[in-house]
């Protein structure tokens, strides 16, 4: 690829203003052949004559902390000193596809995993020609010259800074193979390391999507259908119009079919007051009204009837009336993700060309989408990454739902000659009510065993919405019409169990998403409660269980073990009333195992303790792993506080903020210690691994203390069964 | 009132201070009217009357906050969330006081918090710790008996809790609470006016007990009395004449 | 016209009063620093100081602040005492993630340690639990207190 293809393809991706530092290199930067754009320092790694090297990530971050760990892998190989280093979220764009989904997306836990060694060949690609560049200009062979902390540095001494070479070195040949340090050299990857950006989010300084704004700048508040994909069929906007800042309101196609109205005002506060007094006329004829206790009757059903069959097992056994058996209906409510900061995008529509300013998981696909409904092409859209205030999956939409919304409202306007850019900015409300959970599910599991441990037979039935069916994923997931992301964890399972598995994917009027951990929210409880009943049945203490079952996956028993040996399981005696709840579960290439310490005050149970452990091979920043540890379990925790959940009556979510759609605070996180297992393998996911196996940890303290088990998300008194 | 009668008041000085404030709310006190017991109560008109004043008492508008702990929320009596406390004075621990949340005035926004004002501030408060004015589960008798008792009832006579009904903020809030909120089974009016009735057939809570013979009087004219035996005191020879120890036992 | 003390300097906006002090900063006044997060007071994003108390700007009208005394985060973490101890202490233990509730949660410790010096576990619970984070970063954020107290002692 010669060097004039190269800048056309940097420039027909659409690097905006934000890229404006690059651009300005991309003129410079020498193309080796065979080199794909996600291979090009030049896109990702700038140099300013001081020396600070910014790096521009393709990745989001959510608060998930790849805005660090991705220039840490870059530094690190880069022999850059890390007090000079910033980073930058890049805009959609060709460069910035993740090189395993081939698409920008920021998701299952896979950042770690698929940039390991892209971004450490970035870094080391930049070196090489920083050492070329310095060479040339010390008149010295490049493999005599080292770099340490920003500096080339010849062997008598001289010395050249990064910043002084910068320039010199974009117009070195881009290298095609590097060789990378081995671990055993890492000076930063693996460190704990500080966040670039906790200064800024500290000080009130950091802007995040909704913060942004441009000169007469609109603000955009959508009225939504009370049921999906209703339709307005009368409306009367007088009183809404008549409130001072009130630009109009426009009745704008929605992403799902629905019809909606769109209020435009000068400032978020006067479009929510006339949002407030819109009179209107809803049609909900031809959409299903979804509710929830409708659903739950259908699912049982449908958990009674065959399924398509994932994968077959011998179930015979469950006719043996000598044999024990468990017999167990699981039930989880649809999740709302409810990131702290609400749903928002801004738009500025110039007729031909179109920006965008999102904090988006899935800017390719987002840009695409923003592009089809204003009739341009995807290069005509540019796509700039926002700092997120939260993701876990809400901001990864197949759909780009709300960005297509918003982009309606952009054409609607533009249509009767409006110019100025809007903000649109969902309320929490809009939040909670508008779809996209984490789906609800029925298992039911009958097993047959032994009553030593061994099991015989596993029929088990998952019911409930494909996530990825009718998505450009589809392909991916969906498997002989069996969604992949809804069987995780029973499906793939390392437990040796003769599981016959299979599924019911009922089509329902809820839109539903990935939420943090995915298939893993509720099978990992399912599983994890199980065996420990299984354990318990035989007498056995369900650590020495999982070592039997677990024999052969040696990362898992690593994880259990650390745990194990940390918390003093086995060798404690615990106040009298405390319960130990084990759970260890895989997920995303990782293993996170916890040992709890559980009291009841009452019907209520209390988490006194955690003891973590995790095994996600080489840790990049252990700083990184020990908050997304902390995160993902206060999030799991979550999901066993009364009131999470949304519940449907009639069509309408029953559910409004968190007043009623509960979160964990401040006071339920537990004393907790994490453990991280030494490992110098490749990195996978931190993202998830942390969220399922804590409520079926406390399920099984609960349970060695009432005799009683949980069968459903959130606890309930009811439920014990 | 002979001087051996008034003594908190040693030092002129400070019942000296004191009068300007009485003047203050004795002028308020013009507006509201006591009832006054009637000569011939009838018990029953009266216990009747009460068991109207309390399906406005244990209204969620009410209750919410007359209970023993921290406040309740919402129509259906949940426990306040965020969770909060009462605190010593009734408005919350620093630094999670009700005005965190609690402004100057109800938002259009449902389940938005309530908000009034008082005096230019928010006046949103519970009753404070020393005198809670909890009636939080119970009902008849046992609830009207916590409301009549001053030892219970932040020190009121029948006037001052007649007076409280009608002319208090936070009362009056419980009838204009913002949207999504449900209102107190009657309208201010007929709840007053069951006050009345109740207080002037002698506000009986059971069937035995002696009805009470007077409604007592109201804040303002306690103080007016005072500020009437303060003056008596400063405008009398009590100054002159020294005051005699009283001997040792 | 409403006039009000912003950050130590004289501001005065020509709004409706009933408009909420968090939409005059961040549309009226371009000061994004205090949040918005979910507009009935549960969550504490958008917390300021008004004559030195915590208050949610989402439900507080602007027309009850006139001639008071509103600070932000962008003045408490900068310029006054406990909120730089505060910020000291949030870096130090690397508190944030997202980082889009922590304006909220600066705010409300700084309100702590300025009416409690030596706030104890009970304490800073009863104190932050009001303060929502999506990301889980209160293990922290507690640590993060104890902390600041000890800096400021």
């Amino acid at each position: 690829m010669g060097r004039r293809q190269f800048l056309k393809l940097g420039m027909g991706t659409g690097f905006a203003v934000y890229a404006m530092a690059i651009d300005a290199q991309t003129q410079s930067a020498a193309v080796e052949a065979g080199l794909m754009p996600q291979q090009q320092p030049s896109a990702f790694v700038s140099i300013d004559g001081d020396g600070f090297v910014t790096v521009t990530i393709g990745k989001t971050d959510i608060g998930q902390g790849v805005q660090t760990a991705l220039p840490m892998l870059v530094a690190e190989e880069l022999d850059a000193d890390w007090s000079k280093v910033r980073s930058h979220l890049g805009p959609a764009g060709e460069a910035y596809k993740d090189p395993v989904y081939k698409m920008q997306i920021v998701g299952g836990s896979t950042t770690m995993k698929h940039s390991w060694s892209q971004y450490r060949e970035i870094g080391a690609r930049m070196r090489a020609m920083l050492v070329n560049a310095a060479a040339k200009r010390l008149n010295v062979s490049p493999s005599v010259l080292k770099t340490q902390a920003g500096m080339v540095i010849a062997p008598d001494g001289r010395s050249l800074s990064y910043g002084e070479l910068a320039a010199a070195a974009l117009d070195e040949p881009v290298p095609t193979s590097v060789e990378l340090k081995s671990p055993a050299k890492f000076k930063l990857i693996g460190k704990p390391t500080g966040r670039l950006d906790a200064r800024d989010k500290s000080s009130g300084l950091q802007i995040f999507g909704i913060d942004f704004t441009l000169p007469n700048m609109r603000t955009v508040v959508i009225l939504h259908p009370p049921v999906f994909g209703a339709k307005v069929l009368r409306y009367d906007a007088t009183k809404a119009k008549a409130i001072s800042g009130v630009e109009d309101v426009y009745q704008v196609p929605l992403y799902n079919g629905g019809v909606g109205l769109a209020v435009v005002a000068d400032g978020f506060w006067p479009a929510r007051l006339a949002r407030e007094v819109l009179q209107v006329e809803w049609d909900t004829d031809g959409v299903e009204k979804a509710d929830s206790d409708t659903l739950w009757a259908r699912y049982r059903v449908l958990a009674g009837q065959p399924g398509t069959k994932v994968h077959p097992a011998d179930t015979s056994a469950l006719a043996n009336t000598k044999l024990k058996k468990i017999s167990a209906e699981y039930t989880f409510p649809y999740l709302a993700h409810t990131p702290m900061e609400p749903l928002n995008c801004s738009i500025d529509f110039r007729g031909d060309q179109c920006t965008v300013w999102v904090g988006s998981q899935l800017q390719t696909a987002d840009q695409a989408a923003v592009a089809h409904v204003l009739g341009l092409k995807p290069d005509q859209v540019t796509l700039n990454t926002m700092m997120a205030g939260g993701g876990f999956g809400r901001r990864a939409v197949p759909t780009s739902d709300y960005l297509v919304d918003a982009a309606q409202v952009a054409k609607a306007r533009y249509a009767v000659g409006r110019r100025e850019p809007i903000k649109m900015i969902w309320t929490r409300e809009d939040d909670v009510r508008g779809g996209y959970y984490r789906p609800m599910h029925l298992h039911r599991v009958e097993i047959a065993h032994d009553g030593k441990g061994t099991v015989l037979a596993w029929k088990h039935i998952i019911v409930g919405q494909s996530i990825t069916s009718g998505t450009q994923i589809e392909s991916f997931t969906v498997k002989n019409g069996v969604d992949e992301t809804m069987v995780e964890g029973v499906a793939g399972s390392p437990y040796p169990f003769p599981i016959a598995l299979e599924v019911h994917h009922p089509k329902v009027n809820v839109p539903v998403l990935w939420f943090r951990s995915v298939g893993h929210t509720h099978t990992a409880f399912v599983m994890e409660t199980l065996v420990d009943e299984l354990a318990r049945a035989g007498g056995i203490d369900p650590v020495t269980y999982r070592r039997r079952l677990l024999a052969k996956h040696p990362r898992n028993l690593a994880a259990m073990e650390l745990a194990v040996e940390k918390s003093g399981y086995g060798k404690r005696r615990l106040p009298p009333g405390r319960a130990w709840g084990v759970a260890v579960h895989e997920s995303f290439d990782s293993i996170v195992a916890y040992v709890v310490e559980v009291s009841m005050n009452g019907t209520e149970p209390v988490l006194h303790e955690v003891t973590a452990a995790v095994h996600c091979n080489m840790p990049v920043n252990p700083r990184t792993i020990e908050a997304q540890m902390q995160g993902g379990l206060l999030m799991g925790l979550g999901m066993t506080i009364p009131g999470a959940e949304i519940t449907l009556k009639n069509g309408q979510v029953q559910q409004h903020n968190w007043n009623d759609y509960r979160i964990p605070t401040h006071a339920h996180m537990p004393k907790m210690t994490v453990h991280i297992v030494p490992s110098a393998d490749p990195p996978t996911g931190i993202g998830e691994p942390s969220l399922p196996p804590i409520a079926p940890a406390m399920a099984n303290a609960i349970a060695a203390i009432t005799g009683r088990r949980h069968r459903s998300l959130p606890f309930s008194i009811a439920n014990p069964a | 009132m002979t001087r051996r009668d008034a003594p908190w008041c040693r030092h002129l000085a400070s019942c000296a201070i004191f009068l300007p404030i009485v003047t203050t709310a004795a002028e308020s006190a013009d507006r509201f009217r006591p009832t006054q017991v009637s000569p011939s109560p009838s018990r029953k008109a009266g216990l009747d009357a009460f068991a109207q004043m309390e399906r406005v008492l244990l209204h969620p508008r009410c209750v919410n906050c007359h209970v023993p702990g921290s406040p309740l929320q919402g129509d259906f009596k949940r426990l306040h969330y965020p969770p909060v406390q009462r605190g010593l004075d009734g408005k919350g621990v620093a630094p999670l006081q009700c005005a965190t949340c609690h402004s100057t005035k109800n938002s259009p926004l449902a389940s938005a918090p309530p908000g009034l004002e008082t005096a230019g501030k928010s006046g949103w408060h519970m009753p404070p710790a020393h005198m809670k004015m909890s009636w939080y589960g119970l009902s008849g008798p046992a609830l009207c008996k916590v409301f009549r008792d001053p030892k219970t009832n932040g020190g009121r006579s029948l006037a001052m809790l007649e007076e409280h009904m009608a002319t208090d903020h936070l009362v009056f809030w419980g009838w204009d609470p913002g949207p999504g909120r449900q209102l107190p089974p009657m309208d201010k009016p007929a709840f007053d006016q069951q006050v009345s009735a109740w207080i002037r057939n002698g506000a009986p809570c059971d069937a035995t007990e002696p009805l009470r013979s007077s409604a007592g009087k109201t804040r303002a004219a306690n103080n007016v009395d005072a500020a009437n035996s303060l003056r008596a005191v400063a405008t009398s020879d009590f100054l002159t004449t020294p005051i005699p120890h009283r001997s040792q036992p | 016209m409403i006039s009000f003390r912003l950050n130590g300097q004289t501001q005065t906006v020509d709004v409706p009063g009933d408009t909420p002090v968090l939409w005059v900063l961040r549309d009226t006044l371009g000061l994004t620093g205090t949040k918005f997060g979910c507009g009935i007071a549960v969550c504490g994003a958008c917390t300021v100081h008004v004559d030195g108390e915590q208050r949610r700007s989402c439900v507080t009208p602007v027309a009850s602040i006139a001639g008071q005394n509103l600070d932000t985060i962008e003045a408490v973490a900068e310029q006054d005492e406990v909120g730089r101890a505060v910020r000291q202490a949030w870096v130090l233990h690397d508190v944030v993630q997202c980082g889009y509730c922590q304006s909220g949660q600066i705010m409300a410790a700084v309100a702590l340690l300025k009416t409690n010096k030596q706030p104890s576990d009970d304490d800073i619970n009863r104190a932050m639990s009001a303060n929502l984070c999506r990301c889980g970063t209160y293990a922290r954020i507690h640590a993060a207190v104890l902390d600041a107290a000890k800096i400021l002692a």
